[in-house]
């Protein structure tokens, strides 16, 4: 294929990829990072930026398994019935998902001092395969059956455990010390993650598309067949609180599992506390273990584990109205279908976040301070079934349809940008009461006013949270919140 | 005479289900065949196979002489293929999608503009297609499954979605297409499509093909039956 053809697939999966708004939103916030960032240009405070290049390194780590690259619906219809290489396409899709990682890593080093032009060579160099790393490493995780895709988590997962706990075991050591050894280093581990690619994968999609996806069929209504192993048939109603409730409970989901003939896609009914519940607690288990055994308290890790746990439920919660289809359910009463969709996600999301809660009390014991995400936990429980759902129709969130596919790409916007920027300063203020408390410890003389103040915020995030539940739910204004929800979806082509 | 689509013994499974069930049938260059059959008889499942992108659990598809599981590539080169609810690259334009599928093919930018002129999306250009209605999306996956001119063109019911006026656009360019050259294969549930774009007609039930022959074969049975057409093909397909 030639370089031409090739940039133009580059060009139009960036476009699919990211609105031009977006783009030139991230160029400038690069260009701030670059004037605000002097104060971290001294070398003294290097170590918390290696800080912020590890959670940023576990973010992205995490982000293949959400699967921003996964397929789409027009890639099946339109790319598959080509005679085009699927690994050519694939790697041209993989280095434009590239742009957000590739971004990420700039703002956090690129203002950083160099010596002279060869340390900005090997910078620039050491970028390139460290995004590189990354993209390709999440998109083969989006890609691969779920048993496959700890294997390609699990590199990615390494590298920024290195960088929170010995920078310079890490490829992205390279970022902040550039040499040759960290460029060649960076090199081997974007070379390995090209060669880990899936590639007998990408050929069985490209021959097998229908097989792979959908190998009862496209009729086959999710559930039959292997799906009866997870979740078998459930009883539905006879109220209509229990009708919410059973099929809140078991929501379809898309998942990738292994199969005879490679990985498939499947939407199936997932009892969410068969899932979700045993996977929050492992978290929390792990998290509580870490803690306990190797870092002791730790302001950062226990605030960076609120953040994630925050930052991840709205996605998940926010990813189901994908694969929902609300329309039937809407079509009656929508305000009291919603009123009771939005109880039956609050009582799913406080049993799946209860292991947090729990590891957090645990915590407080011993790290009084940790004790105000116990609260932070429950706020988050009645505030995350709306919010997520508002924030994914607003950001635009293609619906799951045939195949289990989105029917388009996913494409960051500025309404994107703008919906995660409020979200975080909404997650980061139910850390505020923890953080008063934690300025508590380290400023005594300041203590009687921290103290107090960390409990009236903490009282004041619980009560707030509880009248945005009332709001989304009982009150007037419910009806009205959920029938511009409803417009939303149906504006960007939800049936 | 040379085989532009040839099925041989094709079988498939979902799980219990026997979607096809031994097919086979050649139809030449330059043919046009219709496809027809009740909900679930295999119409889909024979043309995606047909596409490669379904591989059958027993038998061989091949097109313009290449068997399209070992040779996907030449395959895939001579043939057009248009899904049943078919869905362009939404946060694309239309000139977009059909230059992403161009740089897919090896096209240049006259295939592009071709195929913009052949479907009438001129006043579209520009618009992205997650802003079109439902017919002129179709007439844009209409556009991206011929824009490079293929040998053979499989069609899943065509003419879905589209108005009047954009039928006989399309059915009068598809024929055209036929008499250059083109094989079509068109599978679709409605009787009078099928008349329009199709010479021959193959009745597909429970997997099987149940009935070959002519269009005016099908016709002259009506006939003389008193009957419509679409109940002589109802009974054929029971």
């Amino acid at each position: 294929m030639s370089a031409g053809r090739l940039w133009k697939i580059f060009r139009l999966n960036v476009k699919q990829m990211y609105s031009r708004w977006f783009l030139a939103l991230i160029a400038f916030i690069f260009a701030v990072s670059f004037m605000a960032s002097a104060s971290a240009r001294r070398p003294e405070n290097y170590s918390s930026l290696f800080l912020g290049l590890g959670y940023v390194a576990l973010l992205l780590a995490f982000s293949g398994p959400f699967g921003s690259l996964s397929l789409v619906k027009s890639e099946v219809d339109f790319v598959f019935s080509t005679p085009a290489d699927p690994l050519v396409v694939y790697i041209a899709k993989t280095a434009a998902s590239a742009v957000l990682p590739l971004f990420l890593l700039a703002a956090y080093t690129a203002p950083l001092p160099r010596p002279d032009a060869a340390s900005y060579a090997e910078y620039a160099a050491s970028l390139i395969f460290d995004t590189a790393f990354f993209a390709l490493m999440a998109g083969a995780s989006s890609l691969v059956p779920i048993r496959r895709r700890i294997l390609y988590a699990a590199p990615p997962i390494a590298v920024a455990a290195a960088t929170l706990v010995r920078p310079e075991l890490s490829p992205l050591y390279g970022l902040v010390h550039p040499s040759p050894a960290y460029v060649a280093y960076s090199g081997a581990a974007a070379a390995l993650a090209f060669l880990a690619t899936p590639r007998g994968h990408l050929d069985e999609l490209a021959a097998n598309a229908y097989g792979v996806l959908a190998p009862h069929g496209v009729l086959a209504p999710p559930g039959l067949g292997g799906a009866a192993r997870v979740a078998g048939p459930v009883r539905i109603g006879p109220t209509p609180w229990r009708a919410v409730w059973t099929t809140s409970v078991n929501g379809a989901v898309r998942v990738r599992l292994g199969g005879p003939q490679g990985g498939l896609v499947v939407l199936r009914r997932v009892n969410a506390f068969k899932v979700i519940l045993p996977l929050s607690a492992a978290g929390a288990a792990v998290y509580y273990l870490v803690l306990r055994l190797l870092l002791g308290a730790d302001f950062w890790v226990t605030f960076a584990s609120f953040s994630y746990v925050s930052v991840f439920s709205v996605l998940y919660a926010g990813s189901t109205v994908a694969s929902d289809r609300l329309w039937l359910s809407v079509a009656a009463e929508p305000a009291r279908y919603f009123r009771l969709r939005m109880l039956a996600r609050a009582a799913i999301a406080a049993i799946s976040l209860a292991p947090w809660a729990a590891v957090y009390a645990l915590e407080s014991l011993s790290y009084p301070p940790a004790a105000y995400l116990v609260p932070a936990v429950a706020a988050l429980a009645l505030t995350l079934p709306a919010v997520s759902w508002l924030v994914a129709a607003y950001s635009g969130l293609p619906q799951i349809r045939e195949l289990g596919l989105s029917q388009s790409q996913f494409r960051f916007t500025p309404r994107i940008a703008l919906a995660s920027f409020l979200y975080l300063v909404f997650a980061d203020s139910l850390s505020v009461p923890y953080l008063l408390s934690f300025a508590s410890l380290n400023a005594p003389a300041l203590a009687p006013l921290l103290r107090p103040a960390a409990d009236v915020t903490s009282a004041a995030s619980l009560a707030l949270s509880a009248a945005f539940f009332y709001l989304t739910t009982y009150s007037p204004w419910a009806s009205s919140i959920w029938s511009w929800f409803v417009n939303k979806l149906s504006e960007d082509g939800y049936v | 005479m040379r085989m532009c689509i040839a099925a041989e013994g094709l079988r498939k499974r979902y799980g219990d289900v026997a979607a096809l069930d031994g097919v086979t049938f050649e139809v030449p260059c330059g043919g046009a065949v219709a496809l027809l059959g009740p909900n679930g008889a295999g119409k889909s499942t024979t043309l995606r196979i047909l596409a490669g992108l379904l591989r059958p659990d027993a038998g061989v598809a091949r097109l313009c002489g290449y068997d399209v599981q070992r040779q996907p590539r030449e395959a895939k080169a001579c043939m057009g293929f248009l899904p049943e609810d078919a869905a362009p690259f939404l946060n694309l334009t239309v000139r977009e999608n059909l230059e992403y599928v161009a740089a897919l093919r090896g096209l240049d930018g006259s295939a592009v503009d071709w195929a913009v002129e052949a479907l009438g999306l001129g006043d579209l250009e520009d618009r992205l297609a997650s802003s079109l209605s439902r017919g002129n999306r179709q007439r844009l996956a209409l556009a991206l499954a011929i824009m490079h001119k293929p040998r053979v063109l499989l069609l899943d019911e065509p003419l879905n979605y589209l108005d009047i006026p954009a039928q006989e656009s399309v059915i009068k360019m598809l024929r055209g297409m036929n008499a250059a050259g083109t094989t079509i294969f068109v599978s679709t549930h409605i009787m009078s499509i099928a008349e329009r774009l199709a010479r021959e007609v193959l009745v597909i039930n429970r997997g099987r093909i149940v009935w070959r022959g002519a269009m005016e074969e099908l016709k002259a049975m009506a006939q003389d039956a008193g009957e419509r057409i679409e109940e002589v093909v109802a009974r054929l397909m029971r």
